[in-house]
């Protein structure tokens, strides 16, 4: 077959696929850039017309954009601290093919699949202040637990147990996967060299997936700036008031809640400029850990 | 079946050239051998008769057609991949069947020539398994069913044997060849393994960093290398290479030692450095050796010696080389020794040290 | 410390470790099904009834006779098998087209494409797609649902399917060719059967990926085209009285998801990081 009947029957193959990236993913992303430069709103009397970069100011002159901006950055740096190490730990411990190990991965895997909106709720219920099974269980340990989801600090801790809940399997298996490719050589080396356990796992283990890890950090950075259901469910909406209000949940109320359609679009193409640097390093770390 | 021509035909993977206006003639029911060292182009030249690599530059010639634009659907060859790749989804049946359902074979005889080919390949109780459930030889064969299934015009080997174990390869060469004998394919075969041209080859062509070092009958490539590349490739044990220094017919060694050609040289008479090949079998001991082309006795430092039990292998140093020579088993010597043995004048190779060619 | 006591300690702890974690995961699950078969009244006493209480099936009734119930899990399914069925099948030919032909001219173009699929939060695309959906008059449609997911959820599955497509050598599609099968064919008859393991476990991830979905028909399905998720959703505006039917709506959610789990496990775990990783 010649190499250019070749490229010509790629090109068909991938046609399909274009034509949905086209529809539901090109041409919304340049009506938000056309949106972003007028004054569109829902229900408005006067005719729209361009303003310019008049939303991208208002937006960033908005002290709630920058709230939600530290709240989307606070939730995804708690996030990885907690998930992280633990889902490294759990891969490890899987990855030492104890008797029963398959049953315990499928069941720590579940989390992952699970429907987020019914996930949260549970948890909401879980999290009740008065009548949670969780602040009854620290009570039983003499512990008064929060009113979690009534203030700040409480949400967050709360959305970031459920986040991690959901999350941690995903690193969990990302790390077994890499930890079954990498070759047993240097360990039995460290092994025969006197290192003990942790040794190994420090300067052999961890330094040799630390690319995969890389490649999970930013995976997870890019899943943090979208998160949007568990917000959704678990505060209402970034409830208390805004207290958990993410960049998701400001586009979300701006232009669902509030109708300010424009203002909306220019904050979603905010959201676009943020996570390029992410979407850089995620290139980056991917093409290493291949 | 069909005459193949190769017209200079030429591959570059981007800018990096790879084969270098290849040409060559095949006749009908030829069976032809690409042999050289890894990576000299081989699988490359097969590819590109096969359709599977776009020609760069030249001509293919396939029973009278230009083939360089046909897909390789349409130019009606088969062809056995090194690693065999069967079908792993389809049965050994379904395997062999293939290339002819795809032809639009009707079903019926479909059937009857799988039988048939299965019973040429004793095939025939393996039918309904999968390739995973064979052994190396048996899948070996399916693949040569495969290609046989169907009269293709032209049968391509890529080192079809290099996945099987010793014993097990020279017992399908010997297969592969009787069914040449009986079927008379017109075929091309790739490999590096010398002993396998020699043994299976009509016509050797002997590859060279993407050039013909030669193209001959297989004791036309033994007999009479072209050049110092040829000699050395072809032959196992390999041919003995001597510095030394041309007068007349006499050749000295650098130890002093002479050697007289059994025929005078035709060029200039002048004293000229030249490099001397000697086959193993071609030096040896007092008992081997015939009365008539005897050489003066020639002495080398006795090394070591290898014992295969119907020759033994002198492993010496002649002249500032290591050399090999086959003698009598019967012979033992000490290590630090001298060993006097004698060349056979008649088959001394001359090649210019500088050019690497035969003079 | 001799090194098989070392070894039993560290054992032990890894076990305690496990079971903990296996408790963690499981427990919402379990407290989801049981207080969606609990009284109301039990629902609300502390210290929590867990094993102990009268099971009651009134809650899924409940459930099932909500006005539309029947219409929202029919639509949910029906996008589910759709949308998987569509993005499968773009999916498996744009990662055999990626994965066997190095260069040509929208390769680079669709990487980046894909990349920014599964960077860029959806929710940048809301308010277009809410704009064009209503000017199309598709709007609250089950197409556009079907149509909006599969693309969501194409960059995973292409890359989930490359990584399948890349493990059939190339050689027997060589040998397709030599044996006279055209391109069609040697899809067909060689390659595609190959990859019916890769395509079940893309598919299992993307029907569960659109059975989960919440952003995009909370803002793009009004009551025609609504689904399972924001069906549940809505329970949070209920005052948050009514644990018993949200429990078993979310049960509806969630227990055909973990039967799949368990079934599919061997897929799930060896799929998951293959379809994240690429970019
Ligand atoms: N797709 C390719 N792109 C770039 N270079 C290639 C490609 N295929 C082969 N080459 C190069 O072309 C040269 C010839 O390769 P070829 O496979 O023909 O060697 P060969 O003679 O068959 O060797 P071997 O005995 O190891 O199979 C090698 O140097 C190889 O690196
Ligand atoms: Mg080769």
């Amino acid at each position: 077959m010649s190499e250019s009947t070749r490229r010509r029957s790629a090109e068909f193959l991938v046609a399909p696929s274009w034509v949905l990236l086209l529809a539901v993913f090109a041409a919304p992303i340049l009506a938000a850039l056309y949106l972003s430069f007028r004054n569109e709103t829902l229900g408005a009397f006067s005719a729209p017309q361009f303003v310019g970069f008049g939303n991208y100011i208002a937006a960033l002159w908005d002290p709630r954009f920058w709230d939600s901006l530290r709240t989307t950055l606070t939730l995804i740096a708690i996030g990885l601290l907690i998930q992280l190490p633990v889902g490294v730990a759990l891969a490890i411990i899987l990855e030492k093919n104890l008797r029963g190990t398959r049953l315990f991965r499928t069941v720590l895997v579940v989390p992952m699949l699970l429907t987020p909106v019914a996930v949260g709720l549970i948890w909401r219920f879980m999290f009740d202040a008065d009548l949670g099974v969780i602040n009854w269980a620290l009570s039983l340990v003499g512990m008064d637990g929060p009113n979690w989801l009534g203030a700040r600090w409480p949400a967050i801790a709360a959305i970031s147990i459920v986040d991690s809940w959901q999350s941690v399997p995903f690193i969990m298996l990302t790390v077994l996967a890499a930890l079954a490719n990498q070759s047993k050589g240097p360990l039995e080396a460290a092994a025969i060299d006197g290192a003990t356990q942790l040794q190994t796992l420090f300067y052999v283990t961890l330094p040799s997936i630390s690319n995969v890890l890389l490649v999970i950090i930013t995976i997870r950075i890019i899943d943090g700036m979208k998160m949007f259901d568990l917000i959704f469910i678990v505060t209402s909406k970034g409830g208390p008031g805004t207290a958990t209000q993410t960049l998701g949940m400001l586009v979300y109320n701006t232009g669902f809640g509030f109708f300010q359609t424009s203002r909306a679009a220019a904050l979603g193409i905010v959201m676009v400029v943020l996570i390029a640097p992410v979407y850089v390093l995620w290139r980056k770390a991917d093409r290493v850990s291949r | 079946m069909v005459d193949v021509s190769l017209r200079g035909l030429s591959k570059s993977f981007g800018s990096h050239p790879v084969v270098h206006g290849v040409d060559l003639d095949i006749q009908d029911g030829e069976f032809v051998v690409l042999v050289g060292p890894s990576g000299c182009g081989k699988s490359t030249i097969l590819r590109m008769v096969a359709g599977l690599e776009d020609i760069t530059a030249g001509e293919l010639i396939l029973g009278g057609i230009m083939a360089n634009d046909l897909s390789p659907k349409d130019r009606n060859l088969a062809m056995v991949f090194q690693d065999y790749a069967l079908y792993p989804n389809m049965t050994v049946a379904s395997n062999i069947g293939f290339g002819l359902k795809m032809n639009k074979v009707p079903a019926e005889a479909r059937e009857r020539r799988i039988r048939e080919i299965a019973q040429l390949l004793q095939l025939s109780d393996y039918l309904e398994r999968k390739p995973r459930a064979l052994s190396g030889g048996q899948r070996q064969r399916v693949a040569m069913g495969r290609a046989l299934a169907r009269s293709a015009q032209l049968f391509l080997f890529d080192e079809p044997l290099s996945n099987l174990d010793a014993q097990l390869r020279t017992e399908v060469r010997t297969q592969i060849k009787i069914l040449h004998q009986k079927l008379g394919m017109t075929s091309i075969f790739v490999t590096h393994d010398q002993t396998e041209a020699m043994t299976l080859a009509d016509k050797i062509v002997c590859l060279h960093g993407g050039k013909i070092a030669q193209t001959g009958t297989p004791e036309e490539l033994y007999n009479e290398p072209k050049n110092l590349f040829v000699a050395s490739f072809i032959g196992s044990p390999q041919i003995n290479i001597i510095e030394a220094e041309l007068d007349g017919d006499i050749l000295t060694l650098s130890d002093g030692q002479t050697l007289s050609l059994a025929q005078k040289p035709i060029a200039k008479s002048s004293k000229r450095r030249v490099l001397v090949g000697i086959r193993p079998e071609d030096i040896t001991d007092e008992s081997r050796i015939g009365t008539i082309n005897k050489s003066k006795g020639l002495r080398v430092d006795y090394l070591i010696s290898e014992t295969l039990g119907s020759d033994t292998f002198i492993i010496g140093q002649l002249g500032g080389a290591r050399v090999t020579a086959r003698c009598a088993p019967t012979v033992r010597h000490m290590p630090g020794s001298t060993v006097l043995l004698h060349a056979n004048a008649e088959r001394l190779h001359l090649f210019d040290p500088e050019t690497g060619r035969r003079m | 410390m001799s090194f098989a006591r070392r070894k039993r300690i560290s054992a032990a702890l890894s076990y305690a470790v496990l079971l903990l974690a296996a408790f963690l995961s499981l427990f919402p699950v379990f407290w989801t099904i049981t207080t969606s078969i609990k009284q109301r009244a039990d629902t609300f006493v502390l210290p929590p009834k867990f094993i102990w209480f009268d099971p009651t099936l009134k809650n899924y009734s409940a459930i099932f006779h909500t006005r539309g119930f029947g219409q929202i899990y029919l639509n949910t399914i029906l996008v589910t098998l759709g949308s998987t069925a569509l993005c499968v099948m773009l999916s498996t030919l744009a990662a055999y087209a990626l994965s066997r032909t190095p260069r040509f001219v929208s390769r680079a173009p669709l990487e980046i494409s894909l990349v920014l699929v599964r960077a860029i939060p959806a929710i940048v695309l809301m308010v277009p797609l809410f704009h064009i959906t209503s000017q199309l008059g598709v709007y609250d449609s089950r197409v556009a649902l079907i149509v909006m997911y599969a693309t969501i959820n194409m960059p995973f599955a292409t890359w989930l399917m490359s990584s399948f497509v890349g493990q059939v050598p190339v050689a027997l599609e060589q040998s397709a060719a030599i044996d006279g099968a055209g391109q069609v064919a040697t899809f067909w008859y060689v390659v595609l059967p190959l990859l019916l393991p890769g395509i079940a476990a893309s598919t299992i991830f993307v029907a569960l990926f659109t059975w989960n979905e919440f952003l995009i028909p909370v803002m793009l399905a009004g009551n025609s085209a609504k689904t399972l998720p924001v069906f549940i959703s809505g329970f949070i505006s209920a005052r948050n009285l009514d644990w018993g039917p949200m429990a078993a709506a979310s049960s509806l959610a969630i227990i055909p998801i973990t039967i799949v789990t368990v079934v599919a496990q061997r897929a799930l775990i060896s799929g998951m990081s293959s379809g994240a990783l690429k970019g």
